[in-house]
């Protein structure tokens, strides 16, 4: 008997070395697993290398399963995202918590309205970024509170920059 | 032979700020798991088993001792380059 999470998710991940170039992002991208229980994500979570251990220019991307990790995804195109950059060193303990707090259900209700999280390990900062699958200005709000009390931090110590997803059109999918 | 009842139900109402996000939708309960319950369970001899697909895993994400796919593109790194196509500039 295990206990059901609201919804599935996927652990996604992609790797570049830093002089190279992706090609094609969505075909570089790797599904790690899936769970959706909440004994299931510790058994990934927990053989998942802790994010700040990943090689520079490595990203983890968390979605509702059936969603993929690119803007051109039905349920992201119509959303967009909060963006933390992050100075380095402080990047693992910020992503748990997400994490445990998207899976539990406490952003945007646990709805579908929250797609996703990445988190993106580069040279000088890393970034978290939190998918929200529609652009109304109330749900845009809240998730921001909501990932403020989630990760323990206030605007005065960590600012967020909103971005849409419509507003997409470089084939350069990585933020950075 | 006394079995603790309580302890066997976790209290799935409420939130680390106490806020009490436990309801139920027309399709049936919706259950919020707080930060707090999630951790108690990381503890649980299910949540240690390997997970599914574990050989998979790309080697620079997977913390297992298992054998793990390799990120890079299979035969690129084995490799050994000769000395003199090794500093190719292509930047």
């Amino acid at each position: 008997m295990t206990l059901a999470l609201r919804t599935p998710w996927t652990v996604w991940g992609i790797h570049r070395p830093p002089s190279s170039k992706i090609v094609d992002y969505e075909k570089d991208l790797i599904k790690v697993a899936s769970f959706d229980s909440v004994e299931s994500f510790w058994n990934t979570y927990s053989y998942l290398n802790p994010p700040s251990t990943l090689p520079v220019v490595t990203d983890y991307q968390l979605f509702r399963s059936g969603v993929r990790p690119v803007w051109e995804d039905p349920e992201n195109i119509k959303g967009g995202k909060w963006i933390l950059r992050l100075k380095k060193g402080i990047v693992d303990q910020l992503w748990e918590d997400l994490v445990l707090a998207i899976i539990g259900g406490s952003i945007a209700g646990g709805t579908d309205d929250i797609c996703g999280a990445v988190v993106s390990i580069r040279a000088a900062e890393d970034i978290i970024s939190v998918w929200i699958k529609r652009e109304d200005p109330l749900l845009i709000d809240s998730v921001k509170e909501e990932i403020y009390k989630a990760l323990n931090q206030t605007p005065a110590n960590l600012e967020m920059q909103y971005k849409s997803n419509s507003g997409q059109s470089s084939p350069r999918r990585f933020l950075i | 032979m006394d079995i603790p009842k309580q302890a066997s139900r976790l209290n799935l109402s409420k939130t680390p700020t106490g806020n009490n996000f436990y309801g139920s939708t027309p399709g049936g309960t919706k259950i919020v798991y707080s930060r707090d319950q999630l951790l108690s369970l990381a503890s649980s001899p299910l949540s240690h088993t390997p997970p599914k697909g574990l050989s998979h895993f790309p080697a620079a994400m997977s913390r297992s001792e298992h054998k793990p796919v390799e990120l890079a593109q299979p035969g690129k790194e084995a490799t050994k380059t000769n000395e003199d196509t090794t500093f190719e500039m292509d930047d």
